[in-house]
């Protein structure tokens, strides 16, 4: 399995980016880019937001590749992904255009027992914590929390959807969130 | 233990976990954001949620990004880079890396990484559909600081773009709010004056109906009464959106 490799590379890719290298820049883009359009794709369901967003992501690694601090136990992909969600999410709010009306995600449940491809057995590790932890949750409450994170949507067009009033969703939300980290701390 | 329910404070701080999860509005994501380049114990909490959080990222299914994306990267970054220099091929280290970093999908979701599809397999909405020839478009018009917003509505059967103020666009008594349509030429083009309290309705002129509409952004500017006087926006639009189907 190459993923500690691959793990190595986009972090070297991104150090070499900090210091204006273009060429660092375009193995990141080729690597990352898939995953971050579908990233935004996903929470602003429109090709041509979400290729404006997408130029503005790496124009913003561009500037902020020297921000990345991998010691600090943030994986390379995650700090990527958090800045495409973040864009996204920035973007959505600032277009108040109609939207089609999703319903709730329908991953209230795990969609895999079997094997998981996994990066790394950390990463596996972690990944089945989530899963277990969101499991604990009552299941619309883990519902709600999924379409927060995939959507981007805020409390209330979340209240709007699952046609609870805004304060009960915001506890839901609240309440998910503070179980969900004790339990991970508890599995660390 | 995890059988036993963990104690909850309702007066807890949970905004770092909030911004991570994406549930905050406009203004609190600003403020969030403030907070998180002047705490760096609050940005690290950020980050740690992002980390707890980053298991979900495994179900995105990733999807090529159109061609032209990479060359107006290299374009922002340096306008003299020729264009020749900006060719980008994907190799299949790109699938093969996803599929490396694909944590917890399913062997089928990291197989379709190669189909390009949009959704992961387990999501239920569809993409939209193809509109009809002529399509019912709709615009929300909102402002850079979420003050004042407007609803538009073209209906090609009658040819008319109905204005429909939301919250109170706040247009000073001596100034007039003129709303202007940009196609994909970039040019405005005068749809007249809108009264910023009632509902307007505008006739768009024949040459302006065929192809223009779809896609095109519609924009309101704070004019002198009676409009602008050169044909032309004479400020900064305040309040934008795009024309789109229902």
């Amino acid at each position: 399995m190459a993923s500690e490799t691959d793990r190595e590379r986009l972090v070297g890719a991104i150090a070499r980016v900090a210091n204006g290298d273009r060429d660092a820049l375009q193995q990141v883009y080729q690597d990352t880019s898939a995953k971050l359009y579908g990233v935004c794709l996903r929470i602003l369901n429109d090709r041509g937001e979400a290729e404006d967003v997408l130029q503005d992501i790496y124009l913003t690694i561009w500037r902020r590749a020297g921000a990345f601090q991998p010691e600090r136990g943030l994986s390379p992909i995650t700090w990527l992904v958090a800045i495409a969600r973040n864009k996204a999410i920035d973007k959505l709010r600032s277009t108040a255009r109609p939207r089609a009306m999703r319903p709730l995600d329908e991953a209230a449940e795990a969609v895999d027992s079997g094997p998981l491809p996994s990066a790394s057995v950390e990463a596996a590790d972690e990944a089945a914590s989530l899963e277990r932890c969101l499991a604990q949750l009552e299941p619309q409450h883990a519902a709600v929390v999924r379409t927060a994170f995939y959507d981007g949507v805020t409390y209330e067009t979340l209240a709007a959807r699952v046609g609870a009033p805004l304060g009960t969703v915001k506890s839901w939300i609240r309440r998910s969130l503070q179980r969900l980290r004790v339990c991970l701390e508890a599995s660390a | 233990m995890s059988d036993t329910p963990p104690p909850i404070d309702d007066r807890e701080d949970l905004t770092a976990a909030e911004y991570a999860l994406g549930v905050l509005d406009r203004v609190e994501r600003t403020a969030a954001e403030a907070r998180a380049s002047r705490e760096p114990a609050f940005a690290a909490e950020v980050h740690a949620w992002d980390q707890r959080l980053a298991p979900l990222t495994d179900a995105i299914v990733p999807v090529q990004p159109p061609q032209g994306v990479w060359p107006r990267i290299i374009r922002a970054i340096d306008p003299s880079s020729p264009a020749n220099d900006t060719a980008l091929g994907y190799s299949r280290h790109t699938v093969a890396f996803w599929r490396n970093w694909a944590i917890g999908a399913t062997a089928a979701a990291a197989a379709a990484l190669v189909f390009l599809a949009i959704r992961p397999p387990q999501v239920v909405i569809e993409p939209t559909p193809t509109p009809a020839a002529q399509p019912i478009l709709v615009a929300q018009l909102s402002g850079p600081t979420g003050k004042g917003s407007l609803t538009a509505t073209y209906d090609p059967a009658k040819g008319v773009l109905y204005a429909l103020p939301g919250t109170a666009l706040g247009i000073p008594a001596d100034r007039a709010a003129e709303l202007w349509l940009i196609p994909a030429d970039g040019k405005p083009r005068s749809l007249g004056l809108v009264d910023p309290g009632h509902p307007t309705l505008v006739k768009i002129a024949d040459a302006l109906k065929p192809g223009a509409l779809p896609a095109a952004t519609l924009a309101i500017t704070v004019e002198q009464p009676g409009g602008s006087p050169t044909g032309q926006p004479t400020t900064t639009p305040k309040w934008v959106g795009r024309l789109a189907t229902i």
